[in-house]
């Protein structure tokens, strides 16, 4: 599936004291598979642009479209392509409610018209693909679970709705380095699957190098850059204008380079894997 | 209209007059107001009271539509007082009957004060709220209830609930609206549906709110003995309560006003 957005503005409260523009002319294009992550200040309007791409939020002008249909129409089409896009909320666990793991992650497939078993079927998938096992929890309170655990069961809640678009927001916020850990090996495992475009808002730039195709910054409610990793971090000016740090592999390496002439060859690295290797090529010339 | 719109219990940042009175001063003055409203017989004394609450709005610097948004949520409540007083009650001069609903100048007559007085009820309660901070509300309160000591009921206490429940409604307005987008994300739907459907469909948005409540609570509960809070016994102020000049300005046209109230008790023009 294709999304693509058209000149989307959106303020919030509108005439009122408060009123802030969120978003301002922002366009671009999703493709099939595609993993773009959102980056970009606190504020800058990172989760209210998620909240327009399933319809959650309605823009004030612009259109969101899906392989060329507007989903903000009233129409059930608009609506059946709503659905096609899951949105993981920041905080996700807060939304449990059931009183079994199973129960809950089949709200949503049962939302959609599933039958019974069907719910049933997804849900124990969506489970599977998040590594909590469906006969061990699947019969638990959702309450009873650790913050890690809650939340991957609130993650396979939207998964068992099988979108073609998976949208996280900040699935690691607040995580203990292990469920870091957890959550990002799941992302990491969905993202073999060719036919799921994934966008993740995250504030880790090691994460967001790890895994993102594309990256998307964004300040103050504007799209500065949408591109792939080198072209956004190597780009000296817009990471100072957008007041964001570049992963701490990159930045060591520059560190690197500028205490010692011997490595001010390397060539920039983003990931830690990618710095590992320049500094053990360059090492390696040194001592043949 | 999204939830976070409701402006119940919201505190309007101004500098002005009023916001700068004491705050025991503008309790007192708004539960003199709400008196007043109760003194008043006829549409003058109404006309009257809603000129100088008008007055004082102005001098507020809140923007009217603030203080109009308050009656939003009690609009159904003004409605029906409204036409349980115009077409169930009695009167001489019938203008229209059909079985038991009947119309008359007296009811018509009856209904709009009722319903006037209501929405002034609403306008002087909420221009309190917005004009004055939960803290310093709160803290006037406190002070205002000091005599409930005598019957061995602390107004600290009183006060401290009252101001935290007010600060809570925002938040719980915030988290209902973030619950309920979650949930709308899921494929629920709250708008439409057969009545049952829909009282269903609340379960998956009541039961994250009272957990969401709880944790809250229990988050500021550990926040405040975290700063020692222990009650407030031997607790002294930052910002400590003084009646000041314009606290005896504001009292004095408050006098006036009243007077002017039950004058016009006396001698009804409409
Ligand atoms: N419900 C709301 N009502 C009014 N203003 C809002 C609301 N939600 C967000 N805003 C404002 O819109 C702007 C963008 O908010 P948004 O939540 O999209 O930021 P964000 O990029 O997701 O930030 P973070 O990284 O902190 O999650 C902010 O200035 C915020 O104050
Ligand atoms: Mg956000």
């Amino acid at each position: 599936m294709r999304l693509s957005i058209e000149n989307l503005y959106h303020t919030y409260g509108k005439g009122l004291a408060f009123e802030t523009a969120a978003l301002k002319d922002v366009s671009f294009t999703i493709e099939e598979g595609e993993f773009v992550s959102f980056i970009g200040s606190t504020g800058c309007g990172k989760s209210t642009l998620a909240q327009h791409l399933n319809g959650l939020l309605k823009p004030d002008s612009g259109r969101v479209l899906v392989d060329g249909k507007d989903i903000n129409e009233k129409t059930p089409e608009a609506m059946a392509l709503r659905h096609r896009i899951g949105l993981v909320f920041q905080y996700p666990e807060y939304q449990l409610f059931e009183e079994t793991v199973l129960k809950d992650v089949m709200f949503g497939p049962k939302n959609l018209g599933c039958s019974e078993e069907d719910a049933l079927r997804r849900s124990r998938g969506a489970l599977s693909l998040v590594s909590i096992d469906p006969d061990i929890f699947g019969q638990r309170s959702p309450f009873e679970l650790s913050g890690g655990q809650k939340r991957r069961v609130a993650i396979a809640g939207v998964l068992a709705m099988e979108p073609e678009l998976l949208i996280l927001d900040e699935p690691t916020a607040g995580l203990d380095p292990q469920g870091h850990d957890e959550i990002l090996d799941m992302v990491l495992a969905l993202r073999k699957n060719p036919k799921l475009s994934i966008v993740m808002i995250s504030h880790n730039m090691a994460d967001v190098v790890e895994l993102s195709d594309k990256i998307l910054l964004l300040s103050h409610g504007e799209l500065l850059k949408l591109g792939t990793p080198q072209e956004v971090f190597g780009d000296a000016e817009l990471m100072a204008r957008s007041g964001i740090l570049p992963p701490p592999a990159a930045s060591f390496v520059r560190r690197l380079a500028e205490k010692n002439s011997f490595f001010s060859s390397l060539s920039p690295a983003l990931t830690t894997e990618a710095a590992a290797e320049e500094i053990a090529k360059a090492l390696q010339g040194k001592f043949e | 209209m999204a939830l976070t719109d409701i402006t119940l219990g919201q505190y309007y940042p101004a500098e002005s007059p009023i916001h700068s009175l004491d705050s025991r001063t503008k309790v007192l003055g708004t539960f003199g107001f709400l008196i007043s409203l109760f003194i008043a017989k006829s549409f003058t004394g109404l006309l009257f009271a809603g000129l100088c609450l008008l007055c004082v709005i102005k001098l507020s610097k809140v923007p009217l539509r603030f203080v109009t948004r308050g009656l939003k949520p009690v609009m159904f409540l003004i409605i029906f007082t409204l036409i349980i007083n115009v077409f169930f009650s009695a009167g001489e001069h019938m203008i229209w009957q059909w079985g038991i609903i009947k119309m008359s100048r007296e009811s018509i007559h009856r209904g709009g004060f009722m319903a006037a007085r209501l929405v002034l009820l609403i306008f002087g309660s909420s221009l309190l709220t917005l004009t004055t901070k939960p803290i310093e509300l709160t803290d006037g309160l406190e002070n205002l209830l000091g005599f409930l000591k005598l019957f061995k009921v602390s107004p600290h206490e009183l006060a401290m609930m009252m101001g935290i429940a007010l600060r809570f409604i925002p938040t719980l307005l915030e988290e209902t609206d973030k619950i309920m987008k979650a949930q709308t994300a899921r494929g629920a739907n709250f708008e439409t549906g057969k009545l049952m459907d829909r009282a269903k469909s609340l379960v998956p948005l009541l039961v994250p709110l009272f957990v969401s409540a709880f944790r809250i609570a229990a988050d500021l509960a550990m926040a405040m003995e975290a700063r020692c809070y222990r009650g407030g016994e031997g607790r002294t102020r930052l910002h400590a309560l003084k009646y000041g000049r314009k606290d005896l300005t504001a009292g004095l046209l408050f006098a006036l006003y009243l007077a002017a109230m039950i004058v016009m008790r006396r001698f009804p023009l409409i």
